[in-house]
């Protein structure tokens, strides 16, 4: 009798849990299936325009009109990435995500990968604007450490898909 | 038949079945597979992609040596039409075989034919990182190779399969008294009365094998482009 109370208990204290992360969500003005649904689009979006930049770089003769907007779009979107986390946009909104419960139990490491992978974007940027194309190889290597850092300890592995 | 001398029959003949070149290939890949397994699931990727494009050269090689290599490693000898798998299974097979069986020689042409789409999927694959990309991933976008991505994992676990079929098989032919596994570490096995030793193809047939499956491999490497 005991334990189902406990149980009980705990239950309660989930439910008031996810209605206050959830209250969090909507103080924002979005819901956190939105949140997650931006947020994917938007990493997409760094996706895409990194692979532009590791295949212009791959010609061997990089074109700056390639590499400059793309590294532009990276570097804008990267300086909101700690905004696209909002509590209740995880997994308890029952969408598919590989968002770890961790980025909100461990919010200080979270944020201060983010913002490393908002510096080397920034620098990459700012690489780009230079024209000189050698550089733009390494400092688009150092972006991709910055995300994978990050990926590794706060996003699901492939196989928990 | 011709019919065996009484010493013959008590000790059967002895011939080399597999050529060095087979054998090789087979226990380059049982490092080769687990240690890509291994990279890939720890974070080693650079290792992981040299891991795959040298199981792509030794594709390469097996596809040439299944059409120009020695009688028991050619396709033309190793995969039997339906009426042959059925007669071998109902024990009805009016003939000897040196080399792979009727099911062993599918079984084998599975397992190279699913390695194969797992490293051909393997080179498209897009890594959301952009660390570690497939070298032909820049012939799709970043969707199409995210997906490829996805099911190279899946089809790992189709070639995993195969390999336990093929692991059990071993095993029960151990319990028949047949030893697979020896001939496929020394290349001599016992021949059944009446079966011919296989010929064995020249060593400059290896080398040739070899180098074009290298540069197959080399061009494909660099992205299939010459600088």
């Amino acid at each position: 009798m005991a334990v189902i109370h406990r149980n009980g208990l705990l239950r309660t204290l989930t439910t008031a849990g996810a209605v206050l992360a959830a209250g969090a969500v909507v103080a924002a003005g979005l819901t956190g299936a939105d949140a997650l649904k931006d947020r994917q689009a938007h990493m997409k979006e760094m996706g895409k325009a990194s692979k532009a930049i590791a295949d212009e770089l791959k010609t061997g003769k990089a074109d700056p009109a390639v590499i400059k907007p793309n590294a532009d779009k990276i570097a804008t979107n990267s300086k909101n990435i700690p905004t696209w986390f909002p509590k209740g946009s995880g997994p308890e909104t029952g969408l598919k995500t590989k968002a770890l419960p961790i980025i909100w139990t461990d919010p200080e490491e979270f944020q201060t990968k983010a913002h490393n992978v908002q510096v080397a974007a920034a620098n990459l940027d700012a690489v780009a604007d230079t024209g000189d194309m050698a550089k733009v190889g390494p400092a688009a290597k150092e972006l991709g450490q910055a995300c994978h850092s990050c990926h590794e300890k706060f996003q699901a592995k492939e196989k928990d898909d | 038949m011709t019919a065996q001398p009484a010493a013959a029959e008590a000790t059967p003949a002895r011939a080399r079945i597999w050529d060095f070149p087979t054998r090789l290939l087979h226990w380059l890949l049982v490092l080769l597979i687990p240690f890509s397994w291994w990279s890939a699931t720890h974070d080693h990727l650079p290792w992981h992609i040299l891991s795959g494009l040298t199981i792509l050269g030794l594709l390469c090689f097996r596809l040439l040596w299944g059409l120009f290599g020695s009688p028991t490693a050619r396709f033309s000898r190793f995969l039997a039409g339906p009426r042959t798998i059925a007669a071998y299974v109902g024990g009805r097979l009016g003939r000897v075989v040196v080399g792979h069986n009727p099911l062993g020689g599918w079984s084998v042409a599975a397992m190279l034919l699913v390695l194969a789409t797992q490293v051909g999927l393997g080179l498209f694959s897009v890594d959301e990182d952009e660390l570690n990309e497939g070298p032909l991933s820049r012939f799709v976008d970043f969707d199409t190779g995210r997906a490829i991505a996805h099911w190279h994992h899946k089809v790992f676990w189709v070639l995993v399969a195969l390999i336990g079929i093929h692991l059990i098989a071993i095993l029960v032919y151990a319990l028949k008294r047949r030893n697979l596994l020896g001939p496929m570490i020394t290349g001599v096995g016992r021949l059944a009365p009446g079966a011919q030793a296989p010929p064995l193809a020249p060593a400059w047939r290896i080398a040739a094998a070899a180098l074009a499956a290298f540069a197959i491999t080399w061009v494909i490497a660099h992205g299939l482009r010459l600088r």
